[in-house]
C-alpha cells in the first residue's frame, strides 16, 4: 500500500481541529433541550441539503454500496439505491405535510404516543435507539484506520474523541454545521476519485474485465438485475422503506424552518444521493476489474474495495482529501445517530416513564452524557459484524418490522391504541422467529456470504427478513384494531 | 454508463460546491440575526410560541 505523507496527515488533522472549534463555538448558543436536539427549528434549505445528504450517505453507504458494486455490479444501484429515491420523494410530498398534524412533536416516538399511548412510544423508541447506534460507521472507521497504516486503537480514539466532543458540546447545530463541511468533502473527494480511478484501471475497457455469468456468459455486472432472482431484488428494494421511518429524516423535518424547505432539500438531495451512490458503485466495480487485471490483490474484500483502490491510485494530497472525505462520512453518521439514540433513551423513554417532571436542564445534561455513551457502545458492537451490508440490513429490518405499520397508520388513519402496540410486538416477534428459524435450520452460503433456508420449493435468504416480518406486523395491527378499545387522540 | 458517470461527477463536484456557497450566503442571515438566531430559531421580531 502507498504510504500516507505528512501533507495527507496535515489535511486530516486540520479538519479534526476545525470540527472541535465549531463544537466549542456552537455550544455557547445552546439554551435548552430543543436548541440542542432540533437546532431551535431554524434549519434552512441549503443546511438541510447538506445535513440530509451527508448524514444519510454515511460510511455505511460509502463502503456498503461500493461493496455491493464490487460483488454484484450495477444491480446494487438499480435495486438497492434507486428505490430509496422513490421513497424519499414519497416522504417529501406525502409524509412531511402530514407531520403538521402533530404539533409540538420532536421525535418519531412523540407521534406514536399521540396515536397509541406510552407503551407503543417506548417500544418505538427502543427500536429507533437500536437502529441509531452507529455500529456501521464505527466498523468502517476500523477498516479505514487499518488501511492507512495507523494504529486502529489510537486513530479510533482521536477521530471519535473529536466527534464526541463537538457533538456533546453543540448538539444538532454542531451536527448540521459540521455536516456542511462533511458534505463538500465527501462529494468532492468522490468526484475527483471517479475519473482518476477509471484512468488507473485502463479506461472504459475495464468493463471487459468484470465477471460474467458462469453458465450463460452474460455480463451480469452490467445488467440492472445482476442475474439475481426477483425476490432478492424485491428484498433489496424493500430496504428503501426505511426512509419512511428514518429517525434522522423526522428530526430534520421537525428542525426545519418550514415544510417547503424540507421538500426542496429532499428534491435536491435525491440528485446528489443518486450521483454519490452511482459514483461509489462504479468505484466498487472498478476495484473488481482491477483485481481481475492483477492491479489489486486477489484476496481483496468488498468492504475494503473503495478504500484500497483510492489509496493505491491517488497522489499525495488527494489521498488525504479522500481519507478526510471518508472520515467525514463516518463522522456525519456518528454525530447524527448518536444524538438520536441518546434522545431516544432520555427524551422518549426516561422522561415519560421515570421522570415526567424532569427539567429542561436535566434532559440536556442526560442527552449529552448519552451521546458519549452511545459512541462507546457502538465501538464495542462494531466488531460483531463481518459485512457492512449485514449490519445495515439487520438494523433496517428491526425498524421496518416494528415501526412501519404503526407509524404509517398513525399518520394516515385513526387506529385504536392496541393496534399500534400489537403491530410493533408482532413485527418484532416475526423478525426474531425469522432469524431463529434461518440460523438453526438454514445453511451458510459461502459464495453469497449469507444464510439461506429452503422452505419447500422456495429459497429464503437472510435478505428477506423485513419482507417476512412485515406481514406479521400487519396482522398484529389488524387484530389490535378490531379487538382493541377506542382511544382518545 | 459514461453519461451517468460524468453527470455524477458534475453533480458531486461543482454541484456540491454550489450548494455549499448557497449555505454560506444563507448562514450569514442566520448568524447575522436577519431571519432567526441559532439558539431559538425564531424570527427576532416574532413573539415566542412557548
Amino acid at each position: 500500500m502507498a504510504p500516507m505523507s505528512g501533507i495527507d496527515y496535515s489535511i486530516v488533522v486540520l479538519y479534526l481541529i476545525g470540527s472541535l472549534a465549531l463544537g466549542a463555538f456552537v455550544s455557547t448558543q445552546i439554551k435548552g433541550f430543543r436548541d440542542y436536539f432540533l437546532a431551535g427549528g431554524a434549519l434552512t434549505t441549503p443546511l438541510l441539503v447538506c445535513t440530509l445528504v451527508s448524514s444519510y450517505n454515511g460510511i455505511d453507504i460509502t463502503f456498503g454500496t461500493s461493496e455491493s458494486g464490487f460483488y454484484y455490479g450495477v444491480v446494487s444501484w438499480w435495486w438497492y439505491s434507486l428505490p430509496y429515491y422513490v421513497f424519499i420523494a414519497l416522504a417529501a410530498f406525502v409524509v412531511a405535510p402530514r407531520l403538521s398534524r402533530f404539533e409540538g412533536a420532536m421525535t418519531l416516538s412523540d407521534i406514536l404516543e399521540s396515536a397509541y399511548g406510552t407503551p407503543t412510544r417506548v417500544i418505538g423508541a427502543a427500536a429507533c435507539c437500536i437502529y441509531s447506534i452507529p455500529v456501521h460507521s464505527m466498523a468502517g472507521m476500523m477498516a479505514l484506520a487499518a488501511y492507512v497504516g495507523l494504529s486502529p486503537t489510537w486513530s479510533f480514539v482521536v477521530a471519535f474523541g473529536v466527534c464526541a466532543i463537538y457533538t456533546v458540546m453543540g448538539g444538532m447545530w454542531a451536527d448540521v454545521l459540521s455536516d456542511t463541511v462533511h458534505f463538500v468533502l465527501m462529494c468532492v473527494s468522490v468526484a475527483i476519485a471517479i475519473p482518476m480511478a477509471i484512468d488507473w484501471v485502463g479506461g472504459w475497457s475495464f468493463v471487459e474485465h468484470l465477471p460474467t455469468d458462469d453458465v450463460t456468459g452474460e455480463p451480469v455486472f452490467l445488467q440492472h438485475h445482476g442475474g439475481l432472482n426477483p425476490w432478492m431484488l424485491v428484498a433489496w428494494a424493500t430496504t428503501g422503506l426505511t426512509i419512511l421511518i428514518e429517525p434522522a429524516f423526522y428530526q430534520r423535518v421537525f428542525a426545519a424552518e418550514d415544510k417547503r424547505s424540507v421538500q426542496r432539500a429532499l428534491l435536491v438531495g435525491i440528485l446528489l444521493w443518486a450521483a454519490y451512490d452511482w459514483g461509489v458503485t462504479l468505484i466498487g466495480m472498478l476495484a473488481r476489474a482491477a483485481v481481475t487485471q492483477g492491479l489489486l490483490p486477489d484476496d481483496l474484500e468488498g468492504r475494503s474495495a473503495l478504500l484500497t483502490l483510492c489509496v493505491e491510485m491517488l497522489p499525495v494530497g488527494l489521498r488525504g482529501l479522500m481519507i478526510g472525505g471518508i472520515v467525514s462520512a463516518a463522522m456525519a453518521n456518528v454525530d447524527t445517530y448518536s444524538l438520536l439514540a441518546s434522545a431516544n433513551v432520555v427524551y422518549d423513554i426516561y422522561r415519560p416513564v421515570a421522570d415526567p417532571q424532569a427539567s429542561d436542564r436535566r434532559l440536556l445534561f442526560l442527552t449529552r452524557l448519552g451521546v458519549f455513551l452511545v459512541m462507546v457502545l457502538a465501538a464495542a458492537l462494531s466488531v460483531m459484524f463481518e459485512r457492512m451490508r449485514d449490519i445495515w440490513q439487520f438494523l433496517a429490518s428491526i425498524m421496518v418490522s416494528v415501526l412501519l405499520v404503526p407509524l404509517m397508520a398513525a399518520l394516515f388513519a385513526r387506529p385504536r391504541p392496541a393496534a399500534g402496540l400489537l403491530a410493533s410486538v408482532a413485527g418484532f416477534a416475526g423478525l426474531i422467529a425469522f432469524y431463529g428459524y434461518l440460523f438453526t435450520q438454514g445453511q451458510y452460503m459461502p459464495n453469497e456470504e449469507v444464510y439461506m433456508v429452503q422452505v419447500g420449493p422456495v429459497a429464503v435468504w437472510q435478505d428477506y427478513a423485513a419482507l417476512c416480518a412485515l406481514p406479521v406486523s400487519l396482522a398484529g395491527f389488524v387484530l389490535g384494531h378490531f379487538l382493541g378499545r377506542r382511544g382518545v387522540r | 454508463m459514461k453519461l451517468a458517470t460524468w453527470l455524477s461527477v458534475l453533480a458531486l463536484g461543482p454541484g456540491s460546491i454550489a450548494i455549499f456557497c448557497w449555505f454560506l450566503w444563507d448562514v450569514k442571515r442566520i448568524f447575522g440575526g436577519g431571519r432567526s438566531n441559532p439558539s431559538t430559531g425564531r424570527d427576532p421580531g416574532k413573539p415566542s410560541a412557548d
